[in-house]
């Protein structure tokens, strides 16, 4: 099996970012879309309707917005499930056997004819 | 050549397991699903005739019910159901409960009775032996857990199931007709749904798990057995998502509940403890991109889903078997208990890994030739929200299920004493791998799907010529570079800045919307076993003793009074002072008229008896004139 070292792996995440990085840049300024004509007769009749190009948000053009994003949002939405939500929402695993009232009411029947 | 519905190739078919052992039996439940996917094979090569094909019509009081309605997208649902039971009977055929492969076979034969019913009462009543044969690949994990959320599940499910049945009535009674699956329940002028399409689309939300009637999803799949949950996964949501495609793509607000389910899902996906726990409400996450995209209703989107139930449910189903394997091996689940599993577990790992980068949407991996078509749907649709949240939900997709999850699980720290671990055997590896080879074959060659997908698209959505678009160029650059940085980006959100948080491994639970109807739904029962139950008791002692009391007056009623006259005396004479003496004699005597009652009873003459008959004729009178 494969021996996992992680300090080249770490090698190997910052190259692969160096190298998406160049190549998000590269895509954005280039401009790589295809044409509305490359689009294929996939009917076997009329060739595709020339396909309006993408307007999308205003956003979407910032250069490396999905970079950005995906490190913002994921920074946000693991602040807000560990950090914001679970704190409000956990309790122990045997939360609803302690809030079992059949079982509650047995337990008491049980500890008063003990001491009975 | 006659046309064979697949759907009973599993029920009729899973009559036979209880009779058969060892090797014969684990052959026959994977040649059944084989058997099916060569009759799928057929129908799409035309051998049974051209789509739409409508056929098993079968008189039923005065409608006609269709059980073969094949179309495009039926057929599509019809090959992603086989294909993945194949792979999920080669990873179950171990099991020696033979009841549980007839259930699991029940379960995925009515899911395509559903899939290919032309009607409402077909439809009706395959929903319903889905709901049931599916409660029983949870029931045989045989713990009190289990026991108690399929009890629950089945009760969400017959709610659903009335639902179903008031829309199927409601709609039959506005139409006079039970034809289901030609056209949509959605308004076209308005976009609008009348009220059987509200009922019929409630049922359809419950079994797609969409939020807030999604808690018996996380609440039963966690609890069925190791190879029950892999069998669920896939066929109750995913059948949701097939009948809303055919009843409600388009319908606007789905598009919402969709995304708000995408990032619900996610959510509690990265907190909670149990590792088949996260992947249930992962499948709430996932549903809420086929939700979305079926909402958003335009050729790309609606291609989109579609792609993404048959890409996703193959990397899910991949997932929900690596984690069964831990389950088997470790005999837990829950990560507080896990760790450092990748020596002893290497080749679950990979699995687990490919599964994991096919849902993240790794290029070359399943979803990236699905997911991202229903988020740039929305781009298009001009819908900055429902993008916003199924791209974040993506982010947390990744963060989740190819990062937390692989680390806090087979790295981060060394094996838990008293867990031995090893890879599961050859026929779970088999299975596995199967899915394995089939997430990096779709998507390295989506054409054939895309292919099969366009027909279906055709007939549902609007502006089709934007999955066109998509579907030429699934690898344009800018998708395989943004999709790229879009992970490698989103890993050191976790790794750097929020790992630690995470290594706290509590085994908690964390509280979902079935606290309301579990805390309540107790304090109901309580309510109706002790102050209602005892109310009863009560009016029902006080009715006997009523009872009992004319009974004994009626066996004499000149002596009862006469008793009854001397008991009000010998009160009285207490109260007035009388003496003690007096008082003893006078009870004595009561007693004894008391044992001596009734006596013989009273003659009256013939006159008399007339006369009391009289009285009673018109007291009788009297009170009815006055009523």
């Amino acid at each position: 099996m494969v021996a996992i070292d992680s300090k080249t792996l770490l090698k190997l995440y910052y190259l692969a970012l160096v190298a998406v990085v160049i190549a998000g840049l590269a895509v954005h300024f280039m401009g790589t879309a295809p044409e509305a004509g490359e689009v294929p007769d996939l009917h076997g009749e009329e060739a595709a309707p020339e396909t309006e190009q993408e307007e999308g948000f205003w956003w979407l053009e910032i250069p490396l917005f999905a970079a950005g994003f995906a490190f913002v949002g994921g920074i946000i939405l693991l602040a807000l499930s560990k950090l914001g939500v679970y704190p409000l929402i956990k309790v122990s695993e045997d939360y609803y056997e302690r809030h079992n009232i059949k079982k509650r009411e047995e337990q008491e029947q049980k500890k008063a004819g003990g001491e009975q | 050549m006659v046309w064979i519905h697949p759907g009973f190739i599993y029920l009729i078919g899973c009559l036979l397991i209880p009779l058969l052992k060892g090797k014969i039996r684990q052959a026959y439940v994977v040649l059944l699903p084989i058997i099916a996917l060569a009759d799928l094979a057929l129908m799409a090569l035309g051998f049974f005739g051209d789509l739409p094909l409508e056929t098993w019509e079968i008189p039923f009081l005065k409608y006609t019910l269709m059980l073969g309605h094949v179309d495009n997208l039926s057929l599509f649902f019809g090959f992603l159901f086989v294909i993945v039971s194949l792979a999920m009977f080669v990873y179950a055929s171990h099991v020696k409960e033979e009841w549980q492969h007839v259930s699991a076979f029940l379960y995925i034969g009515s899911t395509l009775g559903v899939v290919f019913a032309g009607d409402l009462f077909t439809l009706l009543f395959f929903w319903e032996v889905m709901a049931w044969a599916s409660l029983f690949l949870i029931w045989y994990r045989k713990t009190e857990a289990a026991w108690g959320a399929g009890f629950r599940y089945i009760m969400v499910h017959s709610f659903g199931g009335i639902c179903l049945f008031a829309g199927v009535v409601l709609q039959l009674r506005a139409t006079g007709s039970i034809a289901w699956g030609f056209s949509s329940l959605v308004d076209p002028a308005t976009h609008g749904i009348e009220l059987p399409g509200i009922m019929i689309l409630i049922a359809f939300m419950i079994n797609g798990a969409v939020p807030p009637l999604h808690a018996w999803l996380s609440d039963a799949y966690p609890e069925a057995t190791v190879t029950g949950t892999v069998f669920l996964n896939a066929f109750t949501t995913k059948s949701a998502i097939y009948v809303l495609l055919r009843g409600f793509t388009g319908y606007e607000a789905l598009m919402w509940l969709g995304a708000i389910m995408a990032v619900y899902g996610i959510i509690y996906a990265l907190i909670v403890n149990d590792i088949r726990r996260v992947l249930a409400y992962h499948i709430i996450s996932q549903g809420g991109y086929m939700v979305a995209g079926i909402g958003i209703g335009t050729g790309l989107a609606v291609g989109g889903a579609i792609a993404h139930a048959l890409c996703y449910t193959m990397c899910k189903t991949l997932l929900f078997m690596s984690a069964g394997a831990v389950l088997a091996a470790t005999g837990t689940a829950k990560m507080s208990d896990l760790g450092g599993l990748y020596k002893s577990m290497p080749k679950t790992f990979w699995m687990w890994m490919i599964g994991a980068a096919s849902i993240s949407g790794f290029p070359l991996f399943s979803v990236f030739v699905s997911k991202p078509l229903v988020i740039e749907s929305a781009v298009f649709a001009n819908q900055p929200w429902p993008w916003l949240l199924l791209e974040i939900a993506s982010v947390g997709t990744f963060l989740c299920l190819a990062v937390k999850i692989p680390y806090l699980t087979f790295f981060e720290r060394e094996t838990p004493k008293g867990i031995k671990a090893q890879d599961p055997p050859i026929n779970m590896m088999a299975g596995m791998g199967i899915l394995a080879v089939l997430c990096i074959a779709v998507a390295v060659f989506p054409g054939p799907m895309y292919h099969m997908i366009l027909p279906a698209v055709e007939g549902l959505a609007s502006e089709i010529h934007t999955f066109e678009h998509y579907i030429a160029h699934p690898y344009a650059p800018k998708i395989v570079v943004e999709l790229s940085m879009f992970f490698l980006f989103a890993f050191p959100a976790f790794w750097w800045v929020l790992r630690e948080p995470f290594t706290h491994r509590e085994p908690k639970m964390a509280l979902d919307l079935d606290w309301f109807y579990r805390i309540s739904g107790q304090w109901f029962i309580w309510f109706c076993e002790k102050p209602v139950l005892s109310f009863a008791k009560f009016v029902d002692r006080l009715t006997l003793k009523i009872a009992s009391y004319f009974v004994w007056f009626g066996r004499n009623p000149v002596e009862a009074l006469r008793i009854k006259h001397l008991d009000l005396r010998l009160q009285l004479e207490k109260n007035l002072d009388v003496t003690s003496d007096y008082v003893r004699a006078y009870e004595s005597g009561l007693e004894g008229a008391r044992q001596r009652y009734p006596r013989e009873l009273p003659r009256l003459s013939l006159g008399a008896s007339l006369i009391l008959i009289l009285l009673f004729l018109v007291v009788y009178v009297i009170l009815y004139l006055a009523g």
